[in-house]
Formats: C-alpha cells, structure tokens, sequence
C-alpha cells in the first residue's frame, strides 16, 4: 500500500532544487528539448548541468570525430571514443547521468540541417550554439529563432575567456524571487488595519491603559501606523517625506518608548527608510502595463498578458495600488496579535485577488475565450508578484551586428584597459577570423605555432575593422586592453581549458535555467568572463 | 590503447605555460566529494594535477544525484571518497588518485600528514570540519582553498597562513537555539513544533532520551524551576509508555499522553496563558473513526494536510517505527533510531507530531515537504552553482601555485541578472583571530599526567613571561584570571589530546604589552620527562599585537554578550522572546566560541550545517 504523502523517487532525488524553482519549474524542466550545436567542452558541461535536473530531451547536432584534444578537456568523451562521431559518444555519456532524460543526436553539421530541414528547429525549446560557428550560420539561427520566441545561447569558450550571448525576443517573468514582497501600506492603511491600530495601539502612550509588557510586545506596525496619525495630525495630514523628516519621525519614535530595551520599537525605528515610501508602481511593472501586448490584448494573448492587464485595470480602479501581497515579516509580538495582524493582511490580499480573478474572468470571456482558463493560482502568483515582475524585451543578433549596433556600450569602456569588453572585442574579431571566405576549414587563430604572429595581426585588424564599423574612434592606447585580449585567445589556438569549459557550463546552465523555469532573472545579454581575474560583467549589445 | 599524453594536454599546456608543470608535481587533498567535491574532482582530473587524496566519511544518497554526478543509482548508500576516485580515475589514466572513506578529524590524518600537501581544498558541508581543516592547515603551514554553496550563491576564499584571513578571523552565525519552554510549553510557531517532534518526542520514543538535543537552551530554566520539574515528570511518564511499545494499545497511548494528558495540564496552568491562547487538547477518540477507510490514497508531500490526515499519518508512521525497534530488537543491535529527513517513517512522524501539536496551539500547519526543510536544515544545491564555485576553486589555485597569491581574490556568486561574480582582494589576518594568531608553539606532554596549571605556571608565566591576565580557550574558555576552576584538572578531563590546539589570548590593560594570540598545539609524548609530565619549552618572542582590542560589543558568544566569562556560566536574563525568525536554524554540533568580527560586515554567507556541498 502506498503511504499517504510519500514523496516519489523522482521527488527526493530533485529535492534540493525543489526547494528553488518549486513544482512549476521543474515541469518546465521537463518539457523542455534542448538542442546542443556542437558537443565542445563547455557545450557539454552545459548539457551536463541541465541533464542532472531532469529536462526532459536533449540533441547534439555535430559532425566531428572525437579526438585526442577532446579527452583532454570534456570529460564526457573517453578512450574508447576516439575517431567516433563525437555526437553520439557525448550523448551516450550524458545519457547516463540520468535515465529520465532522453538524449539524441544528429552527426552532421549545423549548416547541412539548416540548409536540409530548417523546420527541424522549431522542434526545440531552447538552442545552445557553442564552437566555431561562422557568423552567417549564427545570423540564420538569429533569424529562425527569435521570430519564434526560441531563446538561443552562443556560447563562445576559448582559452581562459568565455561569452555567452542571449538572444530572446520577448520574456516575461513572474517569480523573479525578490528578497522580499513586503507591502505594510503603512501610507495608505485599508480601513481593517487602521481599525485595529484604534483598537490595539490608540493608547500607546498611556501608562494607565497599558502595562510595561503589552507596550513592549505591540507589533511595529501598529507602533508605525499609531504614531504617523500623530504625526500626520501636525504636519497637514501628511507623512514624512524626505530624509530629515524621516530621522525626525525615528527620534519621535524614540520618544516613546518606555525603557531602553523595546525591541518593538527598536524595528518600528529600523522599517522607517525600507517602508516609509510613497505607494507607486515599479517602473519594471508600469513598462508592463504599457507594453502594447497588456494594452491591446488579443485571442492569441497568453495568460501573463492576460493577468497583467487584469492587475492594471486593478490599480486603476484603486489608486494607483497593486494587489496586496499578503506577506507579514516576522516581528516581535504576542502570538495572537500577530495572528490577528496575520490574518487581516491575509484577508486583504485575498479579496484583491478575487476582484483580480473577476476581471481575468471577464477579459477572457470578452476575447471569446474560455473564462475559466487562467487558474486561480496562476493569479494568485502574479499577484503576490505584481510588484516584482519584470518584462525582458530582447535584441537579435541581427540587430547587435548590423541592424543597429549598441556602439556607445562598446565605446564608453574602451578607455578602461581592464574592461572586458576588450575580451568581446577579442572573441568578435575570433568569430571574424574563423568566418572568413578563405578559412574554409574554419581553423582557430593560433592553431599553428608557425601562424601565431600573423593570425594575431588578423585578429588586430578585424577589432579595427569593427570599431570602424561602428564609428567608434580608436587609437593603439585605447586598444591596449584588446591587444591583450587577442593574445590570450591566439595563445589558446581555439583549445577550450577544462576548467574553465567547465565554469562556463555552469554559468550558461543557471542563465538557461532561469529562462525555461521564468523565474529568477537572467543575465540581459552578453556576459563576458575572464578567467585569470575571475570576473564577469554583463553588456547590453 | 597506448597514446602518448601529448594531444590530451595540449591545450593545457599551451594556455598554462609553466604553470602546466607545477600543476603535474602538485599534490593535492580534497576534503569532502559532494556537490562542489565531484565538480572540483573532475576539474582536478582534467586540468592535470598530478595526485589527488579524496576524504569524505558520507555515504550516497538519491537526493544526491541531481548534481553529483560522480555517483549514480547503482552507488547509494556507497562511501562518497571510493566511488568518486573510481569514476573520475577513468578520465584520465595519468593521475594519482587516493581515496579515504573516513572523518576528516581522525587522529591520522595530522598535522605531519596535512603538511605533506602542496595545497588543501575544502569541499565541506558542515561548519565543524571546515574550522577543523583551516586548524590543520595553519598549523601545517599549506595553503587552503575553501569555498561552498548554497542555492545560487557561493564563494571561494583562499586561506594562507600569516599571509590572508583565515577561516575564523570573521564570525560566522550561531546556530539559534530555544528555550526549553518555548519548545515544551508555550510554542508560537511552526519551528517550535517541529523541534519538540523532532528533538523530544521522537528522540523519547524512539531515540537515546538521555542525549539531550542541543538546540535546547537551558539558560532560562532557573526562572521557570516549576515548569521544568513538571516537564522532567512529564518526559518520565513517556518513557514509561515506551515500554509498552509494540502492543496494540502503543499509538493510543502516546496519542493521549502528548496531545491530551499533557495538553490538559498545561491549558490548566491560567497564569501561562494569561496572555495566549491556551491550547485545546486533541481526542483520540474522536479522531480514531477517520481513519484510513475515508482518506484518499495518496495525498500530496507539498499540500498541508488536514487535522485526520495528520492523525492518520501520525498512527502509521508510528506503527512502522514499531516495528522497525522490534526488528532491530531481534537482531540484538541497538534498538534505537535517530532522526533522518531522508528517511521516510522518521519524516513521517516528525511531520504528523509536529502539525497535530500545531493544531493544538493554534499555529499554522506545514506540508511535510516544508517540514523537512525546516527539520533537516536542507540547504538547496544544484549543479551550476557547484560546477561554477569548483572551476572558480581552481582558478585561485592557479595563483597559489604560481605563487601570486596577492592575485587572488575572495570571490561571490550570486543569482542576479545584472553580475554573476562579484569579488574582492584577500584581507589580511585578523590580529585578534584565536585561531590563526601568529604566534605559535607545539607543547610536548603526557596528556593524561599534565594539569592546566602546569601549562599555566611553568610555560606561559615562567617561560614566556605573561602576566596574570590571559585566558586560554580550548573550544571554549577553559581559564581566565577569574576562572580557575580547570586549574587541577588534567589534559584529558579536559578533553585535550594529541593534536589539539589552545588558543591563548593576552588580556592585559596595557596596550604596548598585549601580545598577539599564541597557539598552542599538544603533542602527546607518553611519561613526559623524568620528574615533570611534560618538555619545557625554550623561550621565544611573541610579538606585541598592533590591533585595537574588540569591543565588547563585538564580541559573541552563542548569540549573548561576554565579557570573557566562561560559557558555562549562562547568562540567565535574556528575555523570553515571542520573536518569529523564519531563519531559524538549529544545529546539532554547535561549539560556542566567542569571536571577533573582523571590520565591516561579515562576509562568509556560511552555507548552513548540513547538506551544502
């Protein structure tokens, strides 16, 4: 018999991560179908961190045979690989990491699948692009893609340096896991909390009404809320405002306490600067409600966009204020007060949301879709989140390399020699080196001891090349970050270290996380890292 | 196949250059194969180090397999060290594995041994080892890189003698403990109530009761002297049902004992509810029809559960646990269990007791999934975040080995969409620091024979000439001018042996005196002497320290103020606190210790007790 609340064997061995992305991450985990372009080092231990968490397929597309190199830097590969489709014998490895996952692969190059079946690619959920891919294989990735909201990462692994680039069109998150979503209104009390302040906290300062140990175990936010009245009472019925008048209010606090060790009070003076804001939406939020997808909605319109307007059209019909979260902090309190302070937040942030249930409801009917749809507790999340969504809108690699190119990110930190924009700099003029017209072969710079000096020019040429591209003045001083750079790349002859293919899947994996689950927030969307200073930095291009 | 190891290295030994031999020649211990271990294993393997010791006491667990991958189904509950050395020794024939399926703290693995290495990582998951492992590796003079994780965040931190921070120079959190009333009378929260399920009542029916949990905190009791005699009557009488274990009656018993008989006692003690709720005692009459035959099969591990199906659950899981003690009874082993948050009966249980006592007072139920987060003080772990701490552990390897150590940097990760790596240059030493203290001296004694005041009288006043104001702390204080009480006693009542370190701290007024912290590590050396137990050491400098003195304020001892007092003297005024933590953790191998924070913030997110890899 199976016992009640048993967790599954797939349960316990996810609990860990469980405890990060909740049930609804890992089912987007676990449909999810990743397809890898290239089984390079860093591309496998990409894949290596998502296999172990249970996604549901993976796909290498490659055509190399394993080689003695390969074993020295992807652990994934071993003896009995060599001369083998690399392909196969990196997702046969994979595969044994966890039998949940399926794995499969395609022995050939990506540009013979693009050129033979490009549909093939709307079978993915997420695109991996690691290795030497030219830059127009890259562009028509970029151009299937991002027309089809299908996130990709180029993944760029050479020497100590590595870059991962997302491109995505359009992603909206919810779960962005604030550190808090703590809403006390203490500005604008709803009148269920301004009656218990009368209630519990009116005689605050009244010795005769109170005993030492009732007015020490008052919640804060009865303290908080009890004596802005009184402040409001002499300063035209407003709160204090600006940074001198907060301390003012901290020292009134101050005045009212009875003995020295008030802890109560003590927070109530600690929650002034975090809480005494004037209520207004998040700029993250306001570029949400703005967006035209929130304000004209169609059939097509997903349940976020639907959501969101609901909670607009909330906030408009109530002065600006987004649905209660709900959430109390943790205060010093008698039991019961708490539970009562509890509960009226609770109840408040309850009927927000059924007033925003009801507009989903009518919203969905109106687009002559079903009312009932959108779950109640899908609802429910954005609510608690309204504060804290946030709306990614994304660029092409087509926009970042022609269409319109961010000139002024690259340029702002050119003049700072340890920059590692100078490493972007780097690895662009590598990608210009391995796409040329005569390197049919796509060979790396510094492949061959006997080409480094002159692949290094190559590399110098195509950075000046760039800059001038992109009208950005240059001078060999302003270059010397990048002259640097480009001998660290040409040094690694187009070899991955181990070590760092490894840190790098680690990093590629977190950000692919974070966009299949739609929590937590990515890295928007070059992040460069340098090995040698173990240092990342992220541009927006 | 025979391949030369040429085109394996290639690129390692274009990218390292020299670097790439000192790598080969290195000899390097790795403490703990979990999450960051495993990764740091295989980074070790493939970037060429030559030869790799694994330590690691754990066994598999399947909660482990989504990120250590090392392992697979076909290894749990097979030693972490073993396994690890044999799937990773398959990547690269070269190297020279060597792994222990033993504690870190062994008295083999010694200072001697510890100096044998080029360089130490730790890949640890409890606080204890890794203040163990930084002793050693002062004391052996090896540079140690430590580092852990939890969740998205991690750290490394590179630790050289003299030279960097040390592992203790920054305070790291206590552990929070409750007081005995909270947890036994008058709970506020969920915590509460998964303590007493988990610390009291499972370890009273089924565990070893004398072995009082240590997330207890008796510094109140004094105040409370009529309560705690009710309660140890209490705690009597369960143990008297205990022997009725096994019989049909069992569940029924307990169930009125705990959550009737005991309930109805304390609801009828008005001055304790004076200002709360009384709690309203559960029948087990009422309840006892709802069993099983209404109750859906299966109900979720994430879903709270209702009042019968705590009841439920509470019987069943009491019945497996039955049976599991009249089984080991059989076997003639011990017939005692311990808590386990993998262990599904044990879980179970503690889940059940703890929701139905949560009933009871009013508090808000858990689902068993939140529970043994809170139980088992499970850190979350993924796999990212350990491969980038691990690749991040070898880099600041690679300054060590170059000998730039000014070149290596503490570095933080953490989740954010706008900086993955954040990090920041070593600090020095903290000169108050009682662990890494520069000065240093190995005292040779027979650690059975040797009293306290020997050490005192002969080596420090005679010798090295300090004044009467010292303290000397051996986890905890163990003497100070106004602490005298250890005077007579010997090393080993004392619980110093072979390989233990004291710290002693000068405590005198004058700021042109006060010398720096001298360590002192106990050799054992059987008979000592002729005519005294021990070697009296030769004479040697001890530098004055440069610092200012920690304010008292700065100072901490197991979460309350000292001013140098013993730790066993507990402070018996700290307020009983109403105050909900949803932080609170517990821990079971708590060393009180005072120590000293290091200016600035504290900047070790110590990834928790269990569990972080």
């Amino acid at each position: 018999m199976s016992i009640p609340g048993a967790p599954t064997a797939k349960e316990k061995k996810y609990d860990r991560q469980l405890r990060l992305w909740g049930a609804g991450g890992q089912e987007a985990l676990e449909t999810a179908h990743i397809l890898l372009i290239n089984a390079t080092a860093a591309g496998s231990e990409t894949l290596k961190n998502l296999v172990l968490p249970g996604i549901g397929r993976f796909t290498i597309i490659d055509d190399a045979a394993v080689t003695d190199e390969d074993l020295g830097t992807n652990f994934f590969l071993d003896d009995d690989s060599i001369g083998l489709p690399r392909a196969q014998k990196a997702c046969e490895l994979l595969c044994e990491l966890n039998p949940e996952v399926q794995g499969n692969f395609i022995n050939d190059t990506i540009q013979n699948v693009l050129k033979s079946n490009p549909e093939k690619l709307k079978d993915f959920t997420t695109v991996i692009a690691t290795g030497d891919i030219p830059t127009a294989t890259l562009l028509s990735l970029d151009s299937i893609l991002y027309p089809l909201g299908i996130p990709l990462f180029i993944v760029k692994c050479v020497g100590f340096t590595m870059s991962c680039r997302l491109v995505i069109s359009e992603h909206p998150m919810v779960e962005t896991h604030p550190a808090s979503t703590v809403d006390l209104r203490l500005f604008n009390p709803f009148p269920e909390l301004s009656a218990l302040v009368d209630e519990k906290a009116s005689s605050m300062d009244d010795k005769s009404k109170m005993t030492d140990h009732q007015h020490g175990h008052l919640p804060y936010v009865l303290v908080l809320l009890q004596t802005l009245n009184e402040w409001k009472s002499t300063h035209d019925g407003q709160p204090p405002s600006n940074y001198s008048q907060k301390n003012e209010f901290k020292s009134l606090l101050r005045s009212k306490m009875w003995n020295a060790d008030e802890e109560n009070f003590e927070e109530a003076i600690a929650a002034v600067l975090p809480h005494f804001n004037a209520p207004s939406i998040p700029s993250e939020t306001r570029a949400i409600f703005q967006d035209e997808k929130c304000t004209s909605l169609t059939k097509e319109s997903t349940s976020f966009w639907i959501i969101a307007r609901a909670i607009k059209e909330f906030s408009e019909k109530n002065g600006g204020l987004l649905p209660l979260p709900g959430a109390l902090p943790d205060m010093k309190a008698e039991s019961k007060d708490y539970i009562t302070l509890q509960n009226i937040y609770k109840s408040k942030a309850r009927a927000d949301l059924a007033i925003v249930v009801n507009i989903v409801r009518s919203l969905l009917a109106e687009l002559g879709r079903d009312s009932e749809e959108i779950a109640e507790s899908e609802v429910e999340t954005f609510c608690k989140h309204a504060g804290y969504a946030k709306l990614i809108r994304g660029r092409s690699l087509s926009e970042e390399y022609e269409k319109s190119p961010r000139a002024q990110a690259i340029s702002s930190d050119l003049s700072d020699s340890t920059a590692l924009i100078h490493y972007y700099l780097g690895l662009r003029a590598y990608e210009a080196f391995i796409s040329d017209d005569n390197n049919t072969q796509h060979i790396a710079p510094g492949a061959e001891d006997s080409t480094v000096d002159a692949d290094t020019e190559k590399l110098n040429k195509h950075v000046t090349e760039l800059l001038d591209k992109l009208s950005i003045t240059h001078s060999p001083e302003l270059l010397e970050g990048t002259e640097k750079a480009i001998g660290e790349i040409v040094r690694a002859g187009g070899g991955e270290l181990h070590n760092i293919a490894s840190l790098a899947g680690g990093i590629v994996a977190q950000e692919i996380i974070k966009v299949i689950t739609k929590q937590y927030i990515p890295m928007n969307n070059t992040v460069i890292f340098d090995g040698i200073s173990s240092r990342t930095h992220v541009y927006q291009l | 196949m025979t391949r030369t190891s040429a085109g394996r290295d290639r690129f390692a030994q274009r990218s390292l250059g020299g670097l790439h031999r000192s790598i080969k020649q290195a000899r390097c211990l790795m403490v703990g194969a979990g999450g960051i271990g495993c990764e740091l294993l295989k980074n070790l393997v493939l970037t060429g180090f030559g030869e790799i010791y694994i330590v690691d006491l754990d066994t598999i667990d399947l909660s482990n397999l989504n990120r250590q991958f090392l392992f697979g189904r076909q290894h749990i509950k097979k030693s972490k060290a073993l396994v690890a050395k044999e799937t990773a020794s398959r990547f690269n024939p070269n190297a020279k594995l060597t792994a222990h399926h033993a504690n870190i703290k062994d008295p083999n693995f010694n200072v001697e041994w510890f100096k044998s290495f080029t360089i130490v990582f730790n890949a640890l998951d409890n606080l204890d080892a890794r203040r163990h492992v930084n002793k050693m590796c002062l004391a052996a003079d090896v540079p140690l890189i430590e580092s852990g994780t939890t969740g998205f965040n991690g750290q490394v931190q590179v630790i050289s003698r003299a030279v960097t921070e040390c592992y203790d120079c920054t305070t790291k959190p206590i552990p929070k403990s409750f007081p005995v009333c909270t947890i036994r009378s008058t709970p506020s929260q969920p915590i509460h109530c998964i303590v007493w399920a988990k610390s009291y009542l499972f370890n009273e029916l089924f565990g070893a009761s004398e072995d009082e949990a240590p997330e207890f905190d008796h510094s109140e009791d004094t105040e409370n002297a009529q309560e705690i005699k009710n309660l140890r009557q209490e705690a009597q009488e369960l143990k008297r049902i205990r022997e009725t274990l096994g019989q049909p009656e069992f569940a029924r018993n307990v169930f009125e004992k705990v959550f009737n008989k005991d309930i109805t006692r304390l609801s009828e003690m008005k001055d304790m509810w004076k200002t709360r709720k009384p709690p309203i005692p559960l029948s087990f009459q009422s309840l006892a029809p709802s069993t099983r035959g209404g109750l859906h099969s299966s109900f979720g591990d994430q879903k709270i559960w209702s009042l019968e199906e705590n009841f439920w659950v509470f019987c069943d899981s009491l019945d497996r646990l039955s049976q599991r003690i009249l089984d080991l009874r059989g076997t003639g082993e011990s017939s005692l269990l311990s808590f386990d948050k993998d262990d599904e009966d044990t879980l179970d249980f503690v889940a059940a007791s703890a929701n139905l006592r949560s009933q009871i007072f009013g508090i808000d139920c858990q689902s068993k999934f939140d529970i043994k987060q809170m139980a088992g003080n499970i850190i979350p772990a993924i796999a990212t975040t350990n491969a980038i701490t691990a690749g991040l552990c070898v880099m600041q390897a690679f300054k060590v080995l170059k000998q730039q150590i000014n070149d290596a940097r503490m570095v933080f990760l953490s989740m954010s969409g706008d900086r993955g790596l954040t990090t920041e240059p070593l600090r020095t030493p903290n000169p108050s620091c009682q662990v890494c203290g520069v000065a240093r001296l190995t005292f040779e004694c027979d650690t059975s024979k040797v009293q306290l005041r020997e050490l005192i009288n002969v080596v420090l006043k005679d010798v090295l000439e300090y004044g009467p104001s010292i303290s000397i702390i051996h986890d905890k204080l163990i003497y100070d001018e106004e602490y005298e009480d250890n005077l007579e006693a010997s090393f080993e009542t004392l619980g110093i042996k072979d390989g233990s370190f004291l710290t002693v701290m000068d405590e005198s007024d004058d700021d042109k005196l006060r010398r720096v912290n001298l360590i002192v590590q106990i050799k054992h050396r059987p008979q000592g002497e002729p005519g005294q137990p021990f070697v009296k050491p030769a004479r040697f400098d001890i530098p004055v320290n440069q610092a200012q003195p920690p304010s008292l304020d700065s100072l901490v001892l197991s979460g309350k103020d000292t001013g140098g007092n013993s730790s066993a003297h507990v402070n018996s005024d700290v307020e009983q606190s109403r105050k909900r933590k949803a932080d609170d953790f517990l821990d079971s191998n708590q060393e009180p210790s005072k120590k000293v924070k290091a200016g600035g913030e504290i900047i070790i997110i110590d990834d928790g007790y269990i569990e972080i890899d």
